[in-house]
């Protein structure tokens, strides 16, 4: 949904509310209660669901993970200019989209994931802001491989590699999560953020 | 302490319209804190101002149909 839409609806919003305010004799009549019913509750409501929206699936959006200070090391692993480096490697090859990369591979973190995650969500934030968090940060469970399965799975690449195929029970524990994708010898540069310092970064879009 | 149908409304119209520019405001915001002023502060004006009015229809009093028959 367009940001306009959500302004406009403020506007509109804000606008009969203000008629209420300013002239709060219109509710007297039957076709005022109405008014003042739509005023004081039905578009206030819809625009705190659009507003909502909003920022939903602003907190998709690569800028907004990176928005807080301690993530930075985190963008610029983004542009290591290694293509062994998973994060890079994905990003600078649109194999995820560049505008939503986090959430892309990240997709049940703080705001999208159980009550737990979203409670840690306010944590992060709390830390952000009154304490001071240090890199690296760690996950608190292992990386599902659930993550890269919603794209990998089905691909040729993935289903007919060489690695994956050696041994049926390979595949069989990757699918079924036994075997990490990130953890077992394979696949396992991802952001390396003390790292950063040692490697060149890609200048590109 | 009960207000005045009238001052209620105000009230309500005033503190739903102070939510509202709040959110407008998060609008520009893209960060996690910016939700959060949102939901927080915004979403508790909007809140409060949509409690006030619909106390206010419930405490309407009620209107006494004076066609009814005496029992």
């Amino acid at each position: 949904m367009s940001v306009l839409v959500t302004y406009a609806v403020l506007i509109i919003t804000i606008a009969v509310i203000a008629i209420v305010v300013l002239a709060p004799a219109v509710t007297a009549s039957r076709g005022g209660k109405i008014f003042a019913f739509v005023a004081l509750f039905i578009f206030p409501a819809l625009a705190v669901a659009l507003g909502y929206q909003q920022h939903m699936d602003r907190s998709k959006e690569t800028s907004f993970c990176l928005s807080c200070h301690l993530m930075e090391p985190y963008g610029r692993s983004l542009r290591v200019d290694d293509p062994t480096w998973l994060p890079a490697a994905h990003y600078q090859n649109h194999r995820v989209p560049q505008d939503e990369a986090c959430y892309t591979c990240h997709t049940d973190y703080v705001m999208y994931g159980s009550i737990k995650s979203k409670w840690r969500g306010l944590h992060h934030v709390y830390a952000q802001y009154f304490k001071s968090p240090k890199p690296p940060l760690h996950l608190y469970q292992p990386f599902n491989n659930r993550e890269c399965l919603h794209c990998h799975l089905g691909a040729r690449s993935f289903e007919q590699g060489t690695t994956h195929t050696a041994d049926p029970e390979i595949m069989a524990d990757i699918k079924s999560n036994k075997m990490s994708c990130l953890t077992s010898g394979c696949h396992d540069q991802v952001h390396n953020t003390t790292k950063l310092n040692e490697v060149k970064f890609w200048e590109g879009q | 302490m009960k207000f005045p149908l009238t001052q209620s409304l105000r009230i309500a119209g005033v503190l739903i319209a102070i939510g509202l520019l709040i959110e407008a405001w998060t609008l520009h915001w893209n960060s996690p804190i910016g939700f959060l002023v949102f939901l927080g502060i915004g979403g508790i004006f909007i809140a409060l101002g949509i409690l006030i009015y619909l106390l206010t229809l419930v405490s309407l009093p009620a209107k006494h149909d004076s066609s009814a028959p005496n029992s």
